[in-house]
């Protein structure tokens, strides 16, 4: 019986692995060979992006990959973690 | 997988602050639910902590499969550590992330929105399939496939509401390249379904008790 389930579920499990393989092909051979940065940045039509490409819209400054803002980032984190820890006393 | 993978600026600072919101009102509710049990499962959070470091890890490891990809392990994160636990720990993965320059700052809402709903639908699937599929590793890729799939529709509705700015594009031209991304990260959900299917097996072999199983 036990042995009997398990053939059940691989075989579900191989089914649709094989459906969804199918249909990921289908979908590569549709957009061609890029990067997920680069599907990304085509698909919306953002053809100047990328993730640190420097296209930021809000105030023209690139907020990625910033040393500051990356202490900023985590100096904010740990002293809410501090706060969390205080208050709540976790 | 399912990552929005824009910079800054392609959400207005409204919809950044929408997604921001949501995924802290989805965080808190996470916290309040972990806060709410009589006794703190020490186990959970030590398994989620392990969870955070190989997640963030694979996160940042791009395999040459359709021109070159990344898993997330969500759905994994939601089956060993719950989706409370869970929902804490793709917030942290995707601070850290952007913080390195993989997803932007204003994207981070966004991005734990899409990472919350792998991780419940993961959690979900794998224990409400219990009964009819008891394999681990048939239940635990099944669960990941179902996992990373509603992710994709979530990834697609949160860019098509919010819109992206400078882009000329329609939206059913935008509906059509996402839909084809999202079809290409269903082929990178195969391997990750596949990694999850074989590490939740193991541990259901090694150390059953974390999947709340009994030893037999």
């Amino acid at each position: 019986m036990k042995k009997l389930d398990e053939t059940k579920g691989r075989l579900a499990f191989f089914s649709l692995l094989l459906l969804v393989m199918v249909m990921a092909f289908i979908a590569y051979l549709l957009s061609g060979n890029m990067g997920i940065e680069e599907r990304f940045t085509h698909a919306v039509g953002r053809e100047n992006g990328g993730e640190g490409g420097g296209g930021g819209g809000w105030s023209e400054i690139t907020l990625e990959g910033s040393p500051q803002l990356y202490a900023l980032v985590l100096g904010a984190l740990g002293a809410a973690c501090y706060a969390g820890y205080r208050h709540f006393r976790i | 997988m399912a990552h929005i993978h824009l910079e800054d600026g392609s959400f207005s600072l409204f919809f950044a602050l929408v997604w921001w919101t949501a995924a802290i009102v989805l965080v808190g509710i996470a916290v309040w639910l972990m806060r709410s049990e009589k006794k703190p499962d020490r186990r959970r959070i030590t398994l989620a902590a392990f969870c955070t470091a190989a997640a963030f890890a694979i996160f940042q490891v791009s395999l040459p499969f359709f021109g070159g990809v990344h898993i997330n392990l969500t759905p994994l994160i939601g089956i060993l550590a719950g989706p409370a636990a869970g929902s804490l720990v793709v917030l942290i993965i995707n601070i850290l992330s952007a913080a390195i320059g993989h997803g932007g700052w204003g994207l981070i809402g966004a991005n734990t929105v899409i990472n919350i709903v792998e991780v419940f639908v993961g959690f979900t699937c794998f224990h409400l399939l219990k009964s009819t599929i008891p394999d681990l590793f048939s239940r635990a890729g099944i669960a990941t496939l179902a996992g990373l799939f509603c992710g994709n529709i979530v990834m697609i509705l949160i860019i098509i509401i919010s819109g992206v700015q400078g882009v000329n594009q329609s939206t059913g031209q935008i509906l059509t390249g996402l839909s084809l991304i999202a079809a290409v990260n269903m082929g990178v959900a195969v391997i990750e379904a596949f990694i999850t299917g074989l590490v939740v097996a193991y541990i259901g072999k090694v150390r059953p008790d974390l999947l709340g199983i009994e030893r037999s």
